[in-house]
């Protein structure tokens, strides 16, 4: 038994009061909401909207704490998710032959010439690289967000290019703790372990933006 | 009507089980399944299902996809390829489980 369009309109503007953040979990309330209701008529509940709308939400979804509480899990449901992901993805190059290729790589390093010139190009290519998965990672997951109510950025999506921009986050504050004359007098082969390492963290990024844009061809 | 705490661990392969037998199903319809299966002895707080169901999606257990029905969005749960196969797993588990609890506090089935 549908329920009449003014009772609809009611229900939704309702349940705007909630402000439930995310549109999937608005949705799939509103659904349920509507459902009980148009149930408990179709039994011969003729009590009036107001009533039986406040019975369902207090009684099924354990009123405004419970819609809370729902929306919360569902965050930290998602954010576990994309922890757990992050972690394959770094696991993923996480071998023997990465770490056979690192050594490889730093004992060619120790024939560079230690001058300011291979310093500095070092330390570039390691900005460049430590930056990269940032932007990869913004435009890869441009269409994968969960939407919010208001249309803006949403938490999901930050939280994935976080988890991307971990090595941003690291040149950040090397640059920010250490001063320009440190950053200038490092050996070489430190750069080159430093270069390495954000080789590694762009390899994972991609894996997993990769991993992730495949599991979740539309938006959650 | 009892929204039973012995449920907890068990929702998973309830939800997993259901979704087997109906291939595609929204939240409320798990809800009243349930209630129509146990003739209303048990009922799903929709605080533990609607977590459960998203918990098992970002798993990649299920999968959901939405339709207009009478002018409304509705989300609708059905089983990927690896949840097809964890069903199979969880429903061992659940009997493995159930036995051993017979054996241990030496319960008799019911017999109606």
């Amino acid at each position: 038994m549908s329920l009449p369009v003014d009772e609809l309109k009611w229900i939704e503007l309702r349940l705007e009061a909630y402000q439930i953040r995310y549109r999937s979990v608005y949705y799939e309330i509103l659904d349920h909401i509507i459902s009980a209701i148009e149930e408990k008529r179709q039994t011969g509940d003729n009590r009036n909207i107001e009533s039986l709308f406040q019975q369902v939400v207090d009684g099924h979804l354990g009123g405004t704490e419970g819609i809370k509480k729902l929306v919360a899990e569902h965050e930290e449901i998602y954010k576990e998710g994309i922890k757990k992901l992050w972690m394959q993805s770094l696991k993923h190059y996480l071998t023997w032959q990465m770490l056979a290729f690192t050594i490889v790589v730093l004992l060619l390093s120790l024939k560079l010439p230690d001058v300011e010139l291979v310093r500095s190009s070092v330390f570039v290519m390691c900005i460049l690289l430590a930056c990269s998965p940032t932007v990869y990672s913004y435009f890869s997951l441009r269409d994968r967000v969960m939407t919010t109510m208001d249309g803006k950025l949403s938490f999901f999506r930050v939280h994935l290019i976080k988890k991307a921009s971990i090595s941003a986050a690291i040149i950040f504050n090397v640059i920010y703790l250490l001063s320009p004359a440190v950053i200038a007098n490092t050996p070489t082969i430190i750069l080159m372990a430093l270069m390495m390492l954000f080789v590694l963290l762009n390899l994972a990024s991609i894996h997993f933006c990769r991993q992730f844009t495949a599991s979740n061809p539309t938006n959650p | 009507m009892s929204t039973n705490p012995l449920l907890k661990g068990t929702l998973q392969t309830i939800i997993l089980k259901l979704l087997e037998d109906n291939a595609e199903m929204y939240g409320y319809e798990i809800t009243q399944k349930v209630k129509e299966v146990t003739g209303g002895e048990i009922v799903l707080t929709e605080g533990a299902l609607y977590p459960a169901l998203h918990k098992l999606e970002a798993g990649g257990l299920l999968e959901t996809f939405t339709q207009v029905v009478d002018n409304r969005i509705r989300k609708y749960y059905r089983l990927t390829e690896q949840g097809g196969k964890e069903v199979t797993s969880k429903l061992s588990e659940a009997r493995l489980f159930i036995e051993q609890l017979q054996a241990l506090l030496n319960l008799k089935p019911v017999v109606k």
